[in-house]
């Protein structure tokens, strides 16, 4: 198969000779458009332009400085982790009182952000949002990153890291079973589900791609890596029959991970009896702060990746905004369970929730500072995107995207530092300073992040490729994508519509720069 | 160096374990040095003829100018010149003149890699396990023994058992037949065990910086003490602590005979100058006030911490709580009051209590003795918040003529105890709730003018020797008397001590002094009571003496153990006719050491003839074998192993001497020989000689003595600082000790330093916070020290506690906190006015356990409520209990209580044949546990299938007085590690019990609570079904186990913990490497290591060993019987552990009392460790300035109309359940009694 390179999984249409529209010429820098792929693009285009990047684009010289930061990074997360092998947990700052701190912050930070990856392939997927194609394959990639930045973390929390593997409910002498009612027991089953999940929706979506690099690359290594990495794909009915199936099966079973994983990690505190953990409004205020943080990382890797490989046709501001907009709506959700939170400690008249939340949270407490700029990022600096102005800066919405980061990151703080550090007993009471060997490990995941994500940009392609063509076909076929008129219909293969929001070519205009 | 002296010997405990026999490693040494080529090369030159040095010269001297240069090459070639060289200089000689021939070039490679592989094996002594031939008496591998003896400080007895686990002592336990101990303990008696095992202490003679041998050094010794007693002693001075000990005594005594010019001076940085002077103003001569608390009603403390730091406090405070326990026994709850300078444990404990400048207690003690008519009081006039205080104390003192008790403190001025002594004889006291006695100590004197004539001898040069035994002066002594100074005026410094510190830095000779578990002595508690200090180990540094063989030497008797000296001594004082006997057979102590003198390691033979009498002596030990049957194996244990010992033993034993030196028919001595040792062994078995108790004095207060006293000084002003022994490093002795080091000081909560503690208010006006760095001055001298605020210090009061700032403690000690010795003055001992407090910049971060009593001035808080609001500690007052008013709310705190089965009553076991009925609770609710074990298995036959044992503890607060020696007793059974003052920074400290102190009210005088928390061993523990790995799991019985080795360190269980008692091990706290502290380590109890959670088992290798003994008895275990080890050194028996099923306990008995309630049990956690409340026997008519509600009068105001009437009464479950029933239904509760 692999020596029969026959281009025949972009046999849909023949590719036309067509004017080098290839990425980075037809285009001028700053043109955007609020359509889910630009104008002017067919099968070719869009096929030349995504997997250019792997196969035409040069090492750029940025790129291989941004590497080379990401392993600096890398290299402290492989020092950070080795100290903490060697010498303990005690490195960090936890103490008897505080006995989560960073390792457990950024567990659910990081599994938090892959959320927005699962959702976009797989929710919006079934939903039939096919904006999601442009977006869906980076930000698979990035779930996947993120779920192993955060499947670090509950390993190296360990006390006898050794041991870790005695989660796993594996036959031994002992006839020792793990203890099934531990939350910690289920998110051992939830994270290795879902990326055992995630892995393999994405490497599923990207067999066609694949299978298109094995064919087009002219590097005999590639092509035989490529090749294998393909499996085999021929662009047959069959193939895509099955695959179709395939896909669209896991696409079900990532579903309900998207609700489930986070509900199962926020259960690791619902299911805890310290005050401002033990609360019923969790899982699903974890699953919308999963989602929003998700969306800000995507826009956080999407404005730049569009912007340096001149991905603008494919990611369009529409994909843009649609981002904002999910944001907008998981942080209203998100910002109601802070609501809740302090609704339910006032009228539960438990003291200790009320010292919880009205004290150390919101009052008097060591840690208010942490409350209250999570409530400035998380509540009050989205609701700029109510307005569609900021909603389509680029700026703005990355610089938003960054604060909703932060923001969710210092809500798991708050959860679990804030309601650690005062609990019960005042005489136990105690503070939680981390040391550099948190933040080396917190920073140095960002390392482990970048890099592979920097490698998957330039060797596989970071937007789906076939789905795009797909995407191309139904669009010339509705030939709907001319700008002409406002408020446009953009219909999926199935036939329904999707009504996006009204604008004009003058607004649209205004943004892109250029009459 | 000598040969016996070598470090890697002395790194090497002696056979401390008696199975284990260690080779000689000089063996290894002997090879090496036959082989090396520089070995050879050297011994070559060593053996070179020597150089006729006077040619060498003489050739030199007929040289001159530029010639001799020349000829000094000349010289140098010729051969006897170069072997000069060589040996004088042996590094500078070449290694091998002739060039190496390729051959011997190969075999030196050879032999050299040989020996390379040599040096990289790390020599293990080689282990020989030989099973006994002759197996120790008593002694069964895994079953601990118990020894008697006795642990000193300041002179002052405890009276302590032992607990030794094949020879090694592991922990130490009060005896309970010591009238000092009553079988409790403080911290520093189960502290002292870890000193004995400290890697730090002195191991070897020193003299001059070079390690030397115990026999160069009683040579010299011996030559300078014969010096002296040419002059008779006129050279000669010996500075030891206070002696009580009667064979010092007598060996001083001895000293004095022999030097009649010497002097002996006694110094304690902590002494009874003040009590001693003021029992002289008082009675005219000295004497000890031995307070009767149990029998006194009203009770005041004139700033004396009678609970924790006063000398006696263990049984004191024993004494004291029985009349605290409303609910247990039938007795008038007494009432105490306390004017208090530094906040301590007693304060915290009385019912009013009045915080006042150390300066004004005087003031205050006149104001009351000339209210209750002591005559010839001046001066006393208290305004204030003091007027009222003065005014009820006054007025119940009054009432309580013959019941009350006036007490002063150690470190007020010898006034305040005469006032005080006059008070109790006005009240008619005297005979009644106090009575005196002599002074235990061999020679009581003014230890301050003691150590400064001396200080003025040595520096006027009339002091030519000075034998320091014991002690650290140069630390400790006054700042003003400038000790060290005149110390290094001293010609012959000698200086015997457990550690080369301070003191023995500056003596030429130092001599490692052994630890009281290694040798014998005899000491006596504050009654009198004298015990003998036996070994339970041979030393584990063969190099270390005893005092008493110190000063056998010095006393020309030669080396001498210190056995023998004991020994002659109590046969000569308790059985004199013996003595006669014995003296014709050649003087005791010549006798003695004549037959041990051959043996080597003195005080091994020592040691090891006490084995050899005790196994002479079996149908002594028979009589006497009492709970463990201790006594006969303890020389056995200990040191019966080694053949050494055993011949040793033969040796020094009588028998030994009957052979050798005649005249007396042998079986007449042996018979007068055996009768001593029956005595003996009982003495020792028993830890107390008997009769030996001080006489009662019949003293009364001297007509006019309290008109003779000095008038009250003048107000004072400026600020105030106060001296006070550290409550966990007392003077600076326990520096070393990290148990001591890391326990959280009482109130403040603070280990690891020590800083100025000053009322909030006093640093607000100084403009300081927490840990702000300031400088004290105190008349020229000035240290740095950090800031911490107390909640009710007097104000314009600074206390600084003595015993840190050690520069020569060891790797612990050192440097921790600052040094308070260096702002005492000889004159102003314990406080006194004029400090200058200056803010120096910085901080100095404090290592606390609990910071929720840290003030936070700039809130502006005035009133303190360290619960905050929480309903953690239950108060109630005496009179509402009386009246039925309870603190506890019986349907609210009871619903989260286990319930109980009554599966079992202690006396006869369950009659399995009889139709059981499922024993249910008033609320109709079976406890969760115990649960059924179903099906039978082996271990739970049919007809046992539910346990009888429900494991619970109850803790009265109303017996707690924060005195730490749970936390102590808790550490040292249970192998818990010392983490270091970062770690306890960081909130990691590994306690597995701990005493949580709360404050309520005013800043200036608050309520004090304490509360010890452990493990509550919940019912329902919100540990265990978090733990991934089910590492906590509950056992049938309701303990809440955690399986160490499944224990994967999640550290989840400890955030669900809702009274955080699990402790985890972020590092490798536990030393695995140091071998001595490997012998300490309770063998009952797994060593934990990196990443495992660990926390309080309710003692369970005790709970174990006692089901153990109950099956193979065919019982069931009876109440009491299981002791934990926190409960086991209670002084106030606050702590009650036991089987709740059992009807008759006394745990279940705490627990069916009305004021028994259980931690957030709103949590439903149901916790198997419940609290009984505080009640307070406040005076109505005197509120304190700072007092605010209690909690249990909103309780009480709640449930008025329903609680049981007559609380006193409800000791009976089948009362309680009335009790309870009356709480849950209103309308029924009433009618039920």
């Amino acid at each position: 198969m692999v020596d029969q390179p026959l281009d025949r999984n972009v046999g849909l249409k023949a590719p036309a000779q067509h004017e080098p529209t290839g990425h980075m010429n037809g285009r001028r820098p700053h043109d955007e458009t609020f359509d889910i792929i630009g104008p002017g693009h067919d099968l070719e285009t869009v096929t030349e332009q995504v997997i250019g990047v792997v196969l035409k684009d040069r090492i750029r010289i940025g790129w291989v400085i941004f590497l080379g930061f990401s392993l600096a990074l890398l290299a402290m997360l492989g020092v950070a982790v080795s100290y903490v092998l060697v010498m303990g947990v005690g490195v960090w700052g936890i103490n008897k009182t505080v006995g989560w701190g960073f390792d457990i912050i950024n567990f659910v930070w990081w599994i938090g952000i892959g959320h927005a990856g699962t959702l976009i392939s797989a929710i919006l997927l079934l939903v039939h949002q096919n904006w999601r194609t442009s977006i869906n394959r980076f930000a698979e990639a990035m779930t996947i990153f993120a779920v192993m930045c955060a499947g670090l973390f509950p390993l190296l929390h360990l006390g006898r890291h050794q041991y870790f593997y005695w989660l796993a409910p594996l036959p031994n002498t002992m006839g020792l079973w793990p203890q099934f009612r531990s939350p910690l027991e289920w998110d051992f089953f939830a994270v290795s589900t879902y990326f055992t999940v995630s892995a393999l929706f994405w490497y599923i979506g990207l067999i066609p791609d694949l299978a298109t690099l094995r064919d087009r690359a002219q590097n005999r290594t590639l092509k035989i890596l490529y090749g294998m990495a393909a499996l085999g794909w021929r662009g047959s009915n069959q193939h895509w029959h099955r695959y179709m199936a395939v896909y669209l099966i896991l696409a079900g079973i990532s579903t309900p991970l998207v609700l489930s994983v986070h509900s199962t990690i926020s259960f690791d505190f619902a299911f805890g009896i310290v005050p401002g953990w033990h609360t019923t409004i969790f899982p699903p205020y974890f699953v919308a702060g999963a989602v929003f943080a998700g969306f800000a990382m995507v826009l956080m890797l999407a404005i730049p990746l569009r912007h340096i490989y001149g991905l603008k046709d494919l990611i369009t501001m529409r994909h843009l905004e649609n981002c904002a907009k999910v944001m907008l709506a998981t942080g209203l959700m998100v910002v109601y369970g802070y609501f809740m939170e302090v609704f339910t400690a006032y009228y539960s008249g438990n003291i200790y929730e009320r010292y919880m939340q009205f004290t150390s949270r919101m009052g008097t407490g060591p840690y208010a500072w942490a409350y209250w700029s999570l409530i400035f990022c998380n509540g009050v600096a989205p609701q700029i995107l109510w307005f569609k102005k900021y909603r389509t800066n680029l700026t703005c919405l990355f610089v938003v995207s960054i604060v909703v980061s932060i923001g969710m990151w210092l809500e798991r703080f708050v959860i679990i530092v804030v309601s650690l550090s005062r609990d019960y007993l005042p005489s136990s009471w105690a503070l939680y300073q981390p040391t550099m060997w948190d933040w080396a490990l917190y920073v140095g995941t960002f390392g482990l992040f970048l890099t592979l994500f920097l490698l998957f940009v330039r060797a596989l392609p970071s937007i789906a490729v076939a789905e795009m063509r797909e995407l191309v076909h139904h669009e010339s076929h509705h030939g709907a994508h001319n700008g002409a008129h406002g408020g446009h219909l953009t219909h999926d293969p199935h036939g329904n519509t999707i009504e996006d929001r009204d604008h004009t070519g003058g607004t649209k205009e205004a943004f892109s720069g250029s009459a | 160096m000598s040969n016996n002296a070598k470090p890697s010997d002395n790194l090497q405990p002696a056979n401390f374990i008696p199975l284990t026999a260690v080779t000689p490693s000089a063996f290894t040494h002997r090879e090496v040095s036959d082989v090396t080529p520089a070995a050879g090369a050297a011994s070559t030159v060593g053996a070179a003829p020597s150089v006729d040095l006077d040619k060498v010269r003489e050739r030199l001297a007929g040289t001159r100018g530029q010639e001799y240069w020349r000829c000094l090459e000349e010289l140098s070639e010729k051969p006897e010149f170069t072997r000069y060289l060589q040996r004088e200089f042996p590094r500078q000689a070449p290694r091998d003149m002739t060039p190496l021939s390729r051959r011997d070039f190969m075999k030196f490679m050879g032999a050299a890699m040989a020996l390379a592989g040599v040096g990289g094996c790390a020599f293990q002594p080689a282990e020989k396990i030989v099973p006994y031939v002759n197996s120790p008496e008593e002694m069964i591998p895994g079953i601990p023994l118990y020894f008697a003896t006795a642990y000193a400080m300041n002179g002052h007895a405890l009276g302590v058992l032992a607990e030794s686990h094949m020879g090694r002592p592991t922990k130490i336990e009060g005896n309970p037949d010591h009238p000092a101990s009553l079988g409790r303990a403080d911290i520093w008696a189960q502290a002292s065990v870890l000193d004995l095992y400290d890697p730090d202490r002195s191991q070897g003679v020193r003299y001059l910086g070079d390690t030397t041998s115990w026999d160069n050094f009683a040579g010299a010794f011996a030559g300078a003490a014969d010096a002296q007693r040419a002059r008779r002693g006129a050279g000669l001075r010996v500075l030891s602590e206070t002696v009580t000990s009667p064979t010092l005594g007598a060996q001083m005594a001895d000293f004095l005979r022999a030097f009649p010019q010497a002097q002996w001076v006694q110094w304690d940085p902590i002494n009874r100058d003040n009590a001693r002077a003021g029992a002289v103003a008082a009675f005219g001569r000295d004497a000890l006030p031995q307070y009767r608390f149990d029998r006194a009603d009203v009770i005041v403390s004139l700033d004396a911490d009678f609970l924790m730091e006063e000398p006696n406090h263990v049984r004191w405070a024993r004494d004291f709580i029985q009349r605290r326990r409303p609910h247990r026994d039938k007795v008038p709850m007494n009432r105490l009051y306390v004017a208090e300078s530094t906040p301590r444990n007693t304060g915290a404990m009385a019912d009013h209590r009045l915080p006042v400048r150390a300066s004004e207690v005087q003031n205050v003690a006149r104001a009351i003795a000339a209210g209750i008519g002591v005559g010839g009081v001046s001066g006393g006039a208290v305004t204030g918040a003091g007027a009222a205080w003065v005014k009820s104390v006054i007025a119940d003192l009054q009432g309580a003529r013959g019941r009350s008790l006036v007490v002063a403190g150690s470190h007020q001025p010898a006034a305040v105890h005469a006032l005080a002594h006059a008070m109790n004889d006005a009240l008619g006291n005297v005979g009644a709730t106090v009575e005196y006695s002599d002074p235990i100590e061999a020679a009581p004197t003014d230890q301050v003018r003691g150590l400064q004539t001396l200080v003025a001898d040595m520096n006027a040069g009339r002091v030519e020797m000075l034998v320091i035994l014991g002690g650290n002066p140069v630390y400790n002594a006054p700042a003003d008397v400038k000790f060290a100074q005149a110390l290094e005026k001293v010609p012959l410094r000698i200086h015997l001590g457990r550690y080369d510190d301070e003191t023995g830095a500056l003596c030429q000779w130092h001599i490692p002094e052994s630890h009281y578990l290694e040798t014998w002595s005899d000491v006596r508690a504050y009654d009198g009571t004298t015990t003998i200090v036996q070994p339970l180990i041979v030393p584990l540094y063969e190099a270390t003496r005893s005092v008493h063989e110190v000063m056998a030497v010095l006393l020309g008797q030669g080396t001498v153990s210190g056995y023998d000296v004991l020994r002659s001594y109590w046969e000569r004082r308790l059985a004199p006719q013996l003595a006669t006997l014995r003296s014709r057979v050649g003087g005791t102590n010549a006798g003695a050491s004549g037959t041990t003198g051959a043996a080597g390691g003195a005080a091994a033979s020592g040691a090891a003839a006490s084995g050899a009498t005790r196994g002479g002596a079996t149908a002594g030990s028979a009589t006497t074998g009492g709970a463990g049957g201790s006594m006969a194996g303890a020389g056995a244990a200990t040191v019966g192993a080694g053949a050494a010992g055993a011949a040793a033993a033969n040796v020094a034993t009588g028998g030994g001497a009957i052979s050798t030196d005649s005249g007396v028919p042998a079986d007449r001595l042996t018979l007068q020989t055996v009768a001593f040792d029956k005595r003996w062994q009982t003495i020792l078995h028993n830890g107390v000689v008997p009769n030996t108790a001080s006489p009662v004095r019949p003293l009364r207060v001297r007509a006019g003595a309290v008109a003779a006293l000095p008038a009250a000084p003048a107000a004072t002003t400026g600020i105030e600082v106060i001296f006070r022994p550290d409550p966990s490093l007392w003077d600076g002795r326990f520096a070393n000790n990290g148990w001591l080091q890391e326990l959280p000081k009482p109130l403040t909560k603070l280990t690891w330093d020590n800083a100025a503690l000053m009322s909030p208010i006093t640093a607000e006006r100084l403009g300081l916070d927490n840990e702000d760095l300031v400088t004290l001055s105190y008349r020229g001298n000035t240290v740095s020290a950090p800031v911490l605020m107390m909640p009710g210090h007097p104000t314009e009061s600074v206390t600084v506690y003595l015993g840190h700032g050690r520069t020569r403690a060891g790797k612990i000690g050192t440097g921790t906190g600052f040094n308070a010795y260096a702002l005492r003055q000889s004159s102003t001992l314990n406080f006194g006015s004029g400090l200058d407090v200056k803010k120096a910049g910085g901080k100095y971060r404090l290592a606390l356990t609990a910071h929720h009593h840290m003030i936070d001035l700039e809130r502006g808080e005035k009133k303190l409520d360290s619960t905050f609001g929480r309903d953690l500690i239950r108060v109630g007052t005496f009179d509402e209990y009386q009246k039925g008013h309870l603190p506890v709310d019986a349907a609210h705190d009871k619903a989260g209580l286990p319930l109980y089965q009554d599966t079992l009553t202690t006396v006869e076991p369950r009659n399995t044949n009889s139709e059981e009925e499922e024993p249910m609770h008033p609320n109709g609710l079976p406890s969760v546990y115990p649960e059924n074990v179903d099906p039978p298995t082996i271990y739970n036959s049919a007809e046992n299938d539910r346990p009888p044992y429900a494991w619970g503890m109850a803790i009265d607060l109303n017996a707690c007085i924060g005195c730490n020696a749970c936390v102590l007793g808790c550490q040292s059974e249970n192998n818990i590690a010392v983490v270091g003052k970062e770690q306890v920074e960081m909130s990691r400290e590994l306690h597995w019990l701990r005493i949580d102190t709360y404050y309520k009210g005013e800043l200036e005088n608050p309520e004090v609570y304490f509360q010890p928390v452990t493990c509550m061993h919940c019912e329902k523990a919100p540990c265990e079904p978090v733990c991934p790995v089910a590492a906590p799991v509950h056992s049938p019985e309701g303990i809440n186990e955690q399986v160490y080795n499944r224990c994967v360190g999640t550290k989840y269980c400890e955030n669900n913990c809702p009274y955080k008692v699990r402790r985890f091990n972020f590092l490798q706290y536990s030393d695995q490497e140091t071998p001595q502290i490997q012998l300490m380590a309770n063998p009952d109890v797994t060593v934990r290591s990196r990443g495992v959670m660990e926390k309080c088992t309710y003692c369970i290798q005790r709970i174990n060993n006692a089901k153990f003994q109950a099956k193979k008895e065919g019982r069931h275990v009876r109440d009491n019987e299981i002791v934990t080890a926190c409960q086991q050194t209670c002084p106030t028996d606050a702590i009650v552990f036991g089987n709740i099923n059992d009807k008759n306990s006394n745990v279940r008995r705490l627990k069916d009392s009305g004021l028994n309630y259980g931690l957030l049990t709103e949590l439903n956690t149901t916790p198997r460790t419940t609290y009984n409340a505080r009640i307070r026997n406040i005076d109505a008519t005197l509120k304190n300035p700072g007092e605010v509600t209690m909690s249990g009068g909103e309780h009480t105001s709640d449930h008025d109309g329903s609680q049981i009437d007559s609380p006193d009464d409800a000791t009976t479950g089948q009362q309680q359940k009335g009790a309870l029933e009356g709480g849950t239904e209103h309308s029924e509760g009433g009618g039920e009694h």
